[in-house]
């Protein structure tokens, strides 16, 4: 009797220890960032950015008119001006989810930075320049 | 009677058409963003700089070497760039907060803890600066996730983001570690 106690009350801790979390991996987050993105192949520069501690990162447009054209993004570091990653590109609907990667080697492990968007869509919308996106981001992964 | 009721449904099945047209027109548009042209930016950030309202080290100069946007690193597919404007002042914070974690990252290594307090102390105030406020999406994590641990004298973060994303920078400055 008293060792069925001692056992669910190891039972009870252990449950609260794993719904805590403790010991498991960081968990990732998730953030969405609204920018402009460019029309008929310009690549449009955003200024929104988003702090980034190190580590793996996603990118998924939530809302873009891509005006019949193919989109392309890409993660600038907004203080050097060097594109980070390489352009994740979307052909048609669905805008699935894309692990971005760091164009010399390849790595998904990104490093610290700020981090903003480069957009581009080959598609024309009339005269405009550029037209609004939104993407949802995975980070911490 | 019944002429003033009919009136009444009247205004307000107007009063809603005009409530949900206008509903539909917002969520679908979002203002347009002006943009700077390529050729214009170092104008934009030379302005930037002019009007930065926090002062650089001792010693520190703003930049005299813009981006290079044919630089491949910089534009590896070679497109013709539109930048939103407000960039010029992300860009010239970024260059101020690179410039204080320099002075951070230096006093660390002879031992001041006067200069990495003095450090520390300016690279927190970047998400207080008008640009960081305006553009940058999640100021409370650059606050906890690199400044909090650097004032507790733990660098990791700050070295990663300074070594990643400070190059410009170092070009400017190239005696900085």
């Amino acid at each position: 009797m008293k060792k069925n106690i001692v056992k669910a009350l190891i039972g009870v801790v252990v449950s609260l220890f794993i719904v805590a979390g403790f010991g498991a991996p960081a968990q990732a987050a998730y953030r969405s960032m609204g920018c402009d993105v460019g029309i008929n192949g310009q690549l449009y520069w955003c200024p929104t950015s988003q702090f980034h501690s190190g580590g793996g990162m996603n990118i998924q447009p939530v809302s873009v008119n891509t005006c019949a054209g193919s989109l392309y993004i890409g993660m600038r570091d907004v203080n050097s001006g060097y594109q980070m990653t390489n352009s994740a590109v979307w052909h048609s609907l669905p805008h699935s989810v894309r692990t971005l990667s760091n164009p010399a080697s390849g790595s998904t492990r990104l490093p610290a930075g700020s981090y903003a968007m480069n957009a581009r869509i080959n598609g024309a919308c009339g005269q405009a320049t550029t037209t609004h996106l939104i993407a949802s981001f995975g980070y911490n992964l | 009677m019944r002429v003033p009721r009919l009136f009444s449904y009247a205004i307000v099945f107007l009063l809603l058409l005009s409530a949900c047209g206008t509903t539909s027109t917002n969520a679908g548009e979002a203002p347009a963003e002006e943009f700077i042209e390529v050729d214009k930016f170092d104008d934009a950030v030379m302005q930037a700089s002019v009007n930065f309202p926090e002062p650089l080290p001792a010693g520190i100069d703003w930049p005299t070497n813009g981006i290079d946007f044919e630089d491949p690193q910089v534009n590896p597919g070679q497109q013709k760039i539109v930048i939103g404007e407000g960039y010029q002042d992300v860009y010239i914070s970024g260059y101020w907060l690179c410039a204080w974690m320099d002075v951070y990252l230096e006093a660390m290594k002879t031992g001041d803890s006067a200069g990495q307090q003095e450090g520390v102390d300016n690279i927190s105030k970047y998400t207080s600066l008008p640009s960081q406020q305006e553009h940058l999406q999640n100021p409370e994590e650059f606050d906890s996730q690199l400044v909090t641990p650097a004032a507790l004298g733990d660098p990791t973060v700050l070295k990663s983001y300074y070594g990643s994303s400070c190059g410009n920078y170092v070009e400017n400055n190239p005696e900085s570690p």
